[in-house]
C-alpha cells in the first residue's frame, strides 16, 4: 500500500469513527427548511444545519428514514415545527437516534410552535374531519412576524448551547430583524391591493399568511385536510369561485395541479403555485426569498 | 366510476344535478388522479373542528397521564379451493385480529410499549410488552420484556403491518403464525458510521413452539442481527441485513437459524404521495426446525420470498410476491406460492386489501387457490411504523 493510499485510508477511518472531532460547530437538525434557513442566518459559520424535509417536499409525508437517525445521533440541537406536523415520523426518529440531548425538555430539543400564537386550535380531534391538527394549524412559518419570533427563539437557544457565540448570534439576529422589518413593510404595501380579497387554497396551510395580509380564504381544493379532491366537492368549489368572484387559487408547488388547472379553465380564477418553504424553488435560498417569491407571484396573478 | 359519481350525487343533493353539471363532473373525474370520495361538503375556513368533551369536575381522576392508545382491527373474508377438487373448497368470514397498543413514558427513567392481541376477536394474548430505559448512552439502547425479535424483514412486523394479508411460507415455517417473540433482554448498538448500522443481541426464554420449545425450564435462546440502511440518493435507499438465532428445539436438539434480507425503496421526494417502489427479498435457513413431518436426519430446511410493491396513486398500491420453501433437502418436499394484492387505502388509517394466491404444496398435485378480502383500520394514536 502506497503512503498516499495509507493516508487516504487513515483519514477515511477518522472521518467514519470520530466525525465530531472534525467539527467544532454546533450541529443542528431541523425538520423542515424554514427553521434551517433561520438558523443559518443567525448561526452563520458557527453552525452546521441540515433539514430533514426538503423545501419541495410535502412535510406531512416524510419517511422515518434511518439516515435521519444518524444525523440526529450526531446533533446538538433538533428544531421542530410542532403542532403534530411531524407526528408521523419524529418520535420514531428520536427514539432511534439514541441521543439523550435531544429528548423533549432538554436544551437540545426546540419546539418552535411554543414561540407563536397558534390559529385554529380545536377543543378535540376527530379523524372524520381529515388530517386536522387539534393543537393548532402548524403552517405558522408562513407569517413573517412568526418568522421573527422563531428567529428570536433560535438565537436564544444557540446562545444557551454555545455561550461563546453570543455576540455573533445576537448580532446576526439584529441584522435579520432589520432586514425583515424593511421587507415586511414592502410586502405589506404590495399586498395592500389584495386586502379583503377572497381566495381559495389547496390545503389548509395559508391561514397565517392570509391573516397577516388580510386575505379571506373562502374554500379549499381538498374537501377535508389531507383528502384528495373529489368531483362533487370540486363542482361546488367552481360554483363558489364564480359566486364570490375569487381571483386566485393559492397552492403549494408540490400538490397535483390537474384539478386546480381544470377549475381555472372553467372560471376566471388563476392558479398561483408557489413554494411554501425555503428550497421549494431553486431561487428561494432564504426565509426572505420565500415571501418575496410568494408576494411577487400573487401580485402577478392578481393583475391578470 | 359512474357508480361512485351517482352515489356522491345522491348523498350530496336531494335534487338531480343539471345536465351541464353532469358533464362538468365527468370532466373533473377525468382530471382527478384519485377515485372520488364520499366527502362533498365545503369546509368552513378557519373554523376548527371540535368534539364535545365531558367535564367531571375538579375531583375526577385526571386522564392526562394516560398512555397513547390505539386499536388496529382486521376483518377478513377468505376462501380457498383446490384445482380438481371443488368439493374441498372453504370460505369464511371472521375478525382476523384486534390489536391494542399502549405507549407512554413510565417516569423519567423508562418508557413502556404494550401490545395486546385479540386473535379472532376474543381472548387476550400479549404480543409484545417491553420497557426501554430513557437513557441511551454511547449509541446503546436496551429493551426488556416480551420482544418480537428483529430477525430479518418480516418477523418484527405486526399482523396489520404485513405487506400481504398472510405471512411468507418460510416465515411461518420457521417462526410460526405469531413469529418469534420471547421474553428476554435485548441490547442494540448504533455504529458511528456515515450510514445507519445497528447491531442487535438478545438473550430470551425458549418457549416458541415453532422454534425453541425444548420444555426444559433452564433452556434459553438468543439472537443477533445486523441491519444496514444506505441512502442511494434523496429518493432511494438500500437495506441489507443478516440475522441469526440459536436455541434448542422441541426435541432438545440445538437449532440454529440464519437469515439475510435486502430491501430497495424508491420514493421520489417531489411525488411522495403518488409514487413508490419497494423490492424485498428475504431468505431463512434452520438446521433443526420443529417442522412436521421430520425427514430423518436431513432435517435442515430453508426458504425465501421476494416481492415488488408499486404505488399507483395516493390511495392505491399493488404488489406481487413469490414464496419458496424446501431448500436444501428437497426430499422433504417443496412448497411454492405466488400472490398478488391490490390495496385501496383512503387514508393512512384505513385500507381495503384484496389478495389472490396460487400455491403448490409437497405431495399434493393440484394447485391450491386462495382469495382474501381484508378491511384494515386504525383508531387512536398509533406510533409510526419502522422504515
Amino acid at each position: 500500500m502506497t503512503p498516499r493510499l495509507l493516508l487516504f485510508a487513515a483519514s477515511l477511518l477518522l472521518e467514519i469513527l470520530v466525525p465530531e472531532m472534525a467539527f467544532a460547530k454546533l450541529i443542528v437538525v431541523t425538520t423542515t427548511e424554514d427553521p434551517a434557513a433561520l438558523t443559518r442566518a443567525i448561526g452563520g459559520e458557527r453552525v452546521e444545519v441540515t433539514a430533514l424535509a426538503k423545501g419541495y417536499q410535502d412535510p406531512h409525508f416524510l419517511d422515518a428514514k434511518p439516515s435521519y437517525m444518524v444525523l440526529l445521533h450526531k446533533a446538538d440541537l433538533v428544531e421542530l415545527i410542532g403542532l403534530e406536523l411531524e407526528a408521523g415520523y419524529l418520535g420514531a426518529l428520536l427514539s432511534g437516534a439514541r441521543n439523550d440531548a435531544l429528548m423533549p425538555g432538554r436544551q437540545g430539543y426546540l419546539d418552535l410552535s411554543q414561540t407563536i400564537q397558534p390559529l385554529e386550535v380545536a377543543n378535540g380531534a376527530d379523524r372524520a374531519q381529515g388530517d386536522i391538527h387539534p393543537n393548532g394549524n402548524p403552517h405558522y412559518w408562513l407569517d413573517p412576524e412568526n418568522g421573527r419570533l422563531m428567529a428570536r427563539a433560535i438565537a436564544a437557544r444557540l446562545v444557551a448551547l454555545d455561550p461563546d457565540g453570543k455576540a455573533t448570534y445576537n448580532g446576526n439576529l439584529a441584522a435579520f430583524e432589520t432586514a425583515l422589518t424593511a421587507k415586511q413593510a414592502d410586502w405589506e404595501q404590495r399586498m395592500a391591493s389584495l386586502r379583503g380579497a377572497p381566495i381559495v387554497t389547496y390545503h389548509r396551510s395559508w391561514s397565517y399568511f392570509a391573516a397577516r395580509y388580510g386575505l379571506t380564504v373562502v374554500g379549499f381544493v381538498e374537501p377535508k385536510p389531507g383528502v384528495p379532491p373529489a368531483p362533487m366537492h370540486t363542482l361546488e368549489l367552481i360554483k363558489l369561485i364564480e359566486a364570490q368572484k375569487v381571483k386566485v387559487i393559492l397552492m403549494e408547488a408540490f400538490y397535483d395541479r390537474r384539478v386546480p388547472d381544470l377549475i381555472a379553465q372553467k372560471t376566471p380564477v388563476h392558479v398561483a403555485a408557489v413554494p411554501n418553504s425555503v428550497g421549494g424553488e431553486e431561487q428561494v435560498h432564504t426565509y426572505l426569498d420565500l415571501f418575496e417569491t410568494i408576494v411577487t407571484t400573487l401580485e402577478r396573478q392578481s393583475r391578470n | 366510476m359512474s357508480l361512485w359519481l351517482t352515489l356522491g350525487l345522491a348523498v350530496a343533493t336531494a335534487e338531480a344535478p343539471s345536465a351541464a353539471d353532469q358533464a362538468l363532473l365527468k370532466e373533473i373525474e377525468a382530471a382527478s388522479a384519485n377515485a372520488p370520495s364520499a366527502a362533498t361538503t365545503l369546509p368552513t375556513p378557519g373554523n376548527a373542528t371540535s368534539t364535545p368533551t365531558t367535564s367531571m369536575g375538579s375531583t375526577a381522576p385526571s386522564n392526562i397521564y394516560n398512555p397513547a392508545m390505539s386499536l388496529n382491527g382486521l376483518f377478513l373474508a377468505s376462501g380457498n379451493a383446490s384445482a380438481g377438487h371443488p368439493q374441498q373448497s372453504n370460505a369464511s368470514l371472521a375478525i382476523q385480529e384486534l390489536e391494542l397498543q399502549f405507549v407512554a413514558n413510565v417516569d423519567p427513567y423508562f418508557a413502556a410499549n404494550l401490545i395486546l392481541a385479540l386473535p379472532n376477536g376474543d381472548g387476550i394474548a400479549l404480543e409484545e410488552g417491553y420497557l426501554t430505559p430513557s437513557a441511551q448512552p454511547l449509541g446503546l439502547q436496551a429493551r426488556v420484556g416480551k420482544i418480537k425479535a428483529p430477525l430479518g424483514r418480516e418477523n418484527a412486523l405486526h399482523t396489520h403491518a404485513l405487506p400481504f394479508i398472510d405471512k411468507s411460507l418460510v416465515g411461518t415455517a420457521m417462526f410460526g403464525d405469531e413469529g418469534l417473540a420471547e421474553v428476554g433482554a435485548e441490547l442494540s448498538y448504533l455504529f458511528p458510521f456515515p450510514w445507519y448500522s445497528v447491531l442487535y443481541a438478545a438473550v430470551m426464554s425458549a418457549e416458541n413452539p415453532a422454534v425453541f420449545a425444548s420444555g426444559r425450564t433452564y433452556d434459553a435462546s438468543g439472537y443477533g442481527s445486523l441491519r444496514n440502511v444506505f441512502d442511494l440518493s434523496d429518493d432511494a435507499t438500500l437495506e441489507l441485513g443478516l440475522s441469526s438465532a440459536v436455541g434448542n428445539n422441541a426435541a432438545t436438539e440445538h437449532n440454529e437459524i440464519y437469515g439475510a434480507h435486502a430491501v430497495f425503496k424508491w420514493r421520489p421526494a417531489r411525488q411522495a404521495r403518488e409514487r413508490e417502489l419497494v423490492l424485498v427479498a428475504e431468505g431463512l435457513f434452520a438446521t433443526r426446525p420443529n417442522l412436521s413431518p421430520p425427514a430423518g436426519d436431513k432435517r435442515s430446511v430453508g426458504g425465501a420470498y421476494g416481492y415488488a410493491q408499486w404505488r399507483l396513486g395516493q390511495q392505491w398500491y399493488t404488489a406481487a410476491r413469490f414464496d419458496y420453501l424446501g431448500f436444501p433437502n428437497e426430499a422433504r418436499g417443496i412448497s411454492r406460492r405466488g400472490s398478488a394484492i391490490l390495496v385501496f387505502a383512503p387514508s393512512e388509517f384505513s385500507s381495503v386489501r384484496t389478495q389472490l394466491s396460487a400455491g403448490k404444496q409437497p405431495g399434493v398435485q393440484p394447485l391450491l387457490y386462495e382469495a382474501f378480502l381484508q378491511l384494515n383500520f386504525t383508531l387512536g394514536a398509533h406510533p409510526a411504523h419502522a422504515y
